[in-house]
């Protein structure tokens, strides 16, 4: 199975969350400056299904279940 | 180089690139398709740690609803290509400086940190469809309070958007 070591995913998720945080002061629309929330919401996903499989435990991933219903009850609000 | 370092190297390129896309582009259009190029190579590197449910609510939810609501809202307020300030001499430079070291520093701490090197060579196998199964059980025994608290958080939001579609007219 995976033998790619975790920590290259949680540089992955570091970057994108830092391109997410550079995305949320650099865009001018409120609706792209939405989508780079979303893309830090989804580096921190990675992040917590990273070290879910590291420690053999299934918490993180109900954590990111948990994180995809609030990103999407709150992108049902902020679009009207 | 084996199959997984190769798949993993190239969804993580077309995610950087995804992100990257999503900065620099001038139509909202084109930084939501963007997005969606992110998200489904995230699906592809949540199969690779095997977490296949997460995968596919990542395609179905991610993927699937929000981005099509992103999408449909940009084309029904027509929102037009952004413009730009030309940037300050300070913004240029300082601004580039700073991403550059907040995200050289966000990584180099994520892979140097204790937890992280505590973690960096456990990589036991689970069984794959013996994960899914106690998802479930985990989030039907263990959380099953938090779970019944976002059917109310989505009851809440349905009514809240409601409200708000109403208010327009």
């Amino acid at each position: 199975m995976s033998i790619v070591p975790i920590s290259y995913y949680l540089v992955l998720s570091a970057i994108l969350f830092g391109l997410g945080i550079v995305a949320f002061v650099f865009k001018r629309n409120i609706i792209t400056i939405f989508m780079a929330i979303e893309l830090m919401l989804n580096a921190v996903n990675l992040a917590f299904v990273a070290f879910a499989r590291a420690h053999d435990q299934l918490d993180g991933l109900v954590f990111v279940f948990f994180v995809i219903v609030v990103a999407a009850a709150e992108s049902a609000v902020a679009k009207p | 180089m084996t199959l997984p370092f190769i798949v993993f190297f190239v969804c993580a390129f077309l995610a950087v690139l995804g992100a990257l896309t999503l900065i620099l582009a001038r139509e909202p259009i084109h930084s939501a398709l963007a997005l969606i190029l992110v998200m489904v190579s995230l699906a592809v590197l949540y199969l690779l740690l095997g977490a296949e449910f997460i995968a596919a609510v990542q395609v179905i939810v991610y993927a699937g609803a929000i981005m099509v609501l992103f999408v449909f809202v940009i084309m029904l307020l027509n929102a037009g290509i952004e413009e730009r300030t030309d940037f300050s001499k300070l913004a240029k430079y300082a601004g580039l400086l700073l991403g550059m070291f907040l995200i050289l520093f966000l990584a180099h701490w994520m892979a140097h940190s204790l937890i992280g090197q505590q973690v960096a060579s456990g990589v036991a196998g689970t069984n794959v469809s013996v994960a899914t199964r106690d998802l479930s059980h985990q989030l039907f025994q263990t959380y099953l309070f938090p779970f019944e608290a976002t059917s109310i958080l989505i009851l809440i939001a349905i009514l809240g958007a409601l409200v708000l579609a109403k208010k327009d007219e």
